[in-house]
């Protein structure tokens, strides 16, 4: 190959890998906390994750969430059992992602330290079905830790859960989830 | 040459967009509460019991009932005019401990028992094993025999070994090594104990829905009587708190003693009986707190 070639080669190498190093100011936990809640006419749903990994790049507001269905807490094991066997099937989807950003991000708005709304969109996957999904969430950012609290709402079905006829009184067409994390800072 | 650089051109294009997934692959996270799905929907495979105990804190209400014989011809509606109907409960005051009681209307038979689970496969153990061991005192009354029998005549005991292992993701199988012994029978020539080895298969088809098959063989049999193996074929219907369990068997009892020792049906005969358990789990009190 001749020199020209080389350099080209070299150029293209040295942008390739900028390219895939993730740029920034990484925040994350492993502990993050997601729990949703159902509420209908016979039954009432709550359960619990305390193992959520979150992963937040200050320099371009883009974040990433990542659970195992399996770490949900339940406080009848039978319904732990029913959920992760009959609705989400998580021997065959174990996890549900969620890889987003916040609109029209302003880096030095976010500096200020104090508990701000900032609107997240983004593509929710749950039980092999992503969605596109903008929830606002609370942001405040002190001390090498952000911490953030949303709620939003999903419907099951949206995600390809079934719910037979047999019990539609007892789960909700729509679940309200809560998301709240506290994201330290990673040292490179 | 042109070749190469477009080669290089389209490798960057992918790494630019594997930048916002590397971000996902930064949470380096591990599962951290194991759960394998459980061998069997209920604690009854098809006539007799699975390995399976409730939850701790967990009332189970079973209702079993067993019709006539299917061979008893369209008068007796193929046996459905003819039933024979258990009530039973079994409640786990502890992770792997099971206490049951119920009732037969087939000879009236009261029975108790009480199952621990030795290891759970869920544990990451290989199998899970879990022994049993039952009482049932038989309360019919005998015409003529009321002299010669006394309480302890009615009594029956069995104690089952029961191994149990999820193969893969639609099959679980049951070895049940069985232990039977009446105070009282028929006969001087038939035996007081009995040594069997029961043997089950459970087939998932589909979430909710799983095909199962129970086998007892009777390892002394004794010549004198007509006792035939215990061979039941059935469908679990799962939905929200119940478990529906229809059955066909040629045995007639479903207290462990008499399913195991009490079978005269064949099946190619016809001596079959359909039947069906309605299994419905209440919780009686909580086992987290809640957060």
């Amino acid at each position: 190959m001749g020199s020209k070639t080389i350099s080209i080669l070299a150029v293209y190498l040295i942008s390739l890998s900028f390219s895939c190093r993730v740029v920034g100011q990484i925040y994350k936990t492993n502990e993050g906390i997601i729990s949703f809640y159902s509420e209908a006419p016979l039954e009432n749903i709550e359960a619990i994750n305390k193992h959520v990994g979150c992963a937040f790049n200050l320099e371009n507001g883009k974040i990433a969430f990542s659970l195992y269905i399996r770490d949900f807490e339940f406080e009848k094991k039978l319904m732990r059992e029913h959920f992760n066997d009959n609705y989400l099937e998580s021997s065959i989807y174990p996890k549900a992602t969620f890889v987003g950003e916040i609109e029209n991000f302003n880096q030095e708005i976010f500096k200020s330290g104090q508990e701000t709304k900032y609107l997240f969109i983004g593509k929710l996957f749950i039980h092999g079905i992503e969605q596109e999904i903008k929830t606002e969430a609370l942001l405040s950012h002190m001390k090498g830790e952000i911490v953030g609290d949303a709620h939003f709402d999903i419907r099951p079905a949206d995600y390809g859960i079934k719910i037979p006829k047999a019990v539609i009184l007892n789960i909700a067409e729509v679940v309200s989830v809560h998301v709240k994390v506290k994201l330290k800072i990673q040292s490179e | 040459m042109k070749y190469l650089n477009i080669a290089i051109i389209i490798f960057c294009i992918y790494s630019h967009s594997t930048a916002q997934e590397n971000l996902l692959n930064l949470i380096d996270e591990d599962e951290q509460n194991f759960y394998a799905q459980s061998e069997f929907k209920s604690i009854r495979l098809v006539s007799g019991q699975s390995t399976r105990t409730p939850y701790a804190g967990d009332l189970i209400f079973l209702i079993s009932h067993r019709f006539g014989r299917l061979n008893s011809g369209a008068y007796e509606f193929f046996g459905l005019d003819q039933a024979t109907i258990r009530l039973g409960f079994e409640y786990s005051p502890l992770n792997g401990i099971a206490l049951g009681i119920g009732r037969s209307s087939y000879n009236k038979a009261y029975d108790a028992y009480f199952k621990v689970k030795v290891l759970e496969q869920q544990d990451n153990s290989i199998a899970s094993l879990t022994l049993s061991s039952s009482l049932a005192y038989l309360s019919i009354k005998n015409n003529g025999l009321e002299e010669i029998i006394s309480s302890k005549h009615r009594l029956q005991y069995a104690t089952l070994l029961m191994i149990s292992s999820r193969i893969n993701s639609w099959l679980s199988v049951q070895l049940t090594p069985s232990y039977v012994h009446k105070n009282l029978v028929s006969t001087e020539k038939d035996p007081n104990d009995y040594f069997l080895l029961g043997s089950a298969a459970s087939l998932k088809l589909s979430n909710r829905i799983s095909f199962n098959l129970e086998h007892f063989f009777l390892i002394n049999k004794p010549k004198s009587t007509n006792l035939e193996n215990s061979l039941s074929i059935g469908f679990d219907i799962e939905t929200g708190g119940h478990v529906f369990q229809l059955h066909i068997s040629n045995s007639q009892a479903f207290y462990d003693s008499g399913l195991l020792t009490e079978t005269t049906g064949r099946w190619l005969n016809g001596d079959i009986h359909f039947g069906f358990h309605i299994i419905r789990t209440f919780k009686m009190r909580r086992t987290k707190a809640k957060s």
